[in-house]
């Protein structure tokens, strides 16, 4: 008797519905564009949050370096930066990947030179020595 | 074969098609709400900049008395413009020196060439006693003010430096 109602239950007649694949069809469409603008997004939004530390860094840079003019002669600060910037004196500009800052004195060296140079991460000292700014990576 | 042929289907159901729509529509506002958010973060990220230059050049000019500090006597030789006298104080001879400067070079020292700047001393009552640079007008696309008490020629006074966009 089982068996039978086996055997009845597989001659039962079901139905695919076309409408049913195409809709499907295009969800997955639908889907997968969604998914695709998601990813653009979020690159996006991880771009802006590296962009918006490294201006952090900079600003800190920046701050630095005019407090340390401000306070005169004989002033030292050490600081830490996260990031690898350059320094051009000329321009009066710091730049990282991502990010660029500017200070408003002209007077910042690094050694004895006044041409640009780059200071990698970590540990940094600046020191006014009469009037000029000196920066040294640690 | 010919039977299943006649059978009559349909394509799209209404609902689907409603809520596809619906779908979309909402999908297209949270898009649009994520580019607004953006603009915005933009915007402050300039507005940021712009505080951070105009408290940097305030510290220079009332904290500092200038490289050379005798500026004022040989403005040949300026290399950075500054005001100070002593802490808290500031030179006369230095601010009118300021007052009367080439507005451009003024902004090319401070390397703020890509913003405007006014600055204005107001004395006690809040009267302005002099100023130079230019006002923001209906260009300016951004603006902040900053503010200093210092004293000039021993009165109190409010030193105010705006710096704006276009």
């Amino acid at each position: 008797m089982p068996h039978l109602q086996q055997v009845e239950r597989m001659q039962k007649k079901g139905q695919g519905g076309i409408e049913a694949m195409i809709l499907i069809g295009v969800l997955m469409v639908v889907f997968l564009g969604v998914y695709l603008v998601y990813q653009a997004k979020n690159r996006a939004v991880l771009r802006v949050g590296q962009e918006i530390e490294e201006r952090e860094n900079c600003f800190q840079l920046a701050n630095a370096l005019t407090t340390i003019f401000v306070l005169g002669d004989t002033a030292q600060l050490t600081i830490r930066t996260a990031y690898e910037v350059s320094i051009d004196p000329q321009q009066q500009r710091i730049q990282s990947a991502r990010a660029f800052c500017t200070f408003p004195m002209p007077t910042v060296i690094s050694g004895s030179s006044s041409q640009p140079f780059s200071l990698p991460q970590g540990k940094i000292t600046i020191r006014n020595e009469q009037g000029e700014v000196h920066v040294q990576h640690e | 074969m010919s039977k299943l042929l006649g059978r009559k289907g349909y394509l799209f159901s209404i609902d689907a098609v409603v809520s596809l729509v619906l779908f979309i529509a909402l999908f297209a506002f949270v898009i649009s709400l994520w580019t607004l958010y953006a603009i915005r973060l933009n915007e402050n990220m300039a507005t940021e900049e712009l505080q951070l230059v105009a408290f940097q050049v305030i510290d220079v000019l009332t904290k500092s008395p200038g490289v050379p500090s005798n500026w004022e006597q040989n403005p040949t030789q300026t290399t950075m413009l500054g005001l100070r006298r002593n802490p808290g104080s500031l030179d006369p001879a230095k601010v009118a020196a300021f007052l009367a400067w080439d507005y451009d070079d003024a902004r090319q020292k401070f390397n703020v060439e890509r913003f405007e700047y006014q600055l204005r001393i107001l004395d006690g009552n809040g009267n302005v006693f002099n100023q130079s640079g230019m006002a923001p007008n209906e260009s300016a696309a951004q603006s902040i003010t900053v503010a200093r008490f210092m004293l000039l020629e021993h009165q109190p006074m409010q030193i105010l430096f705006t710096l704006w966009r276009k």
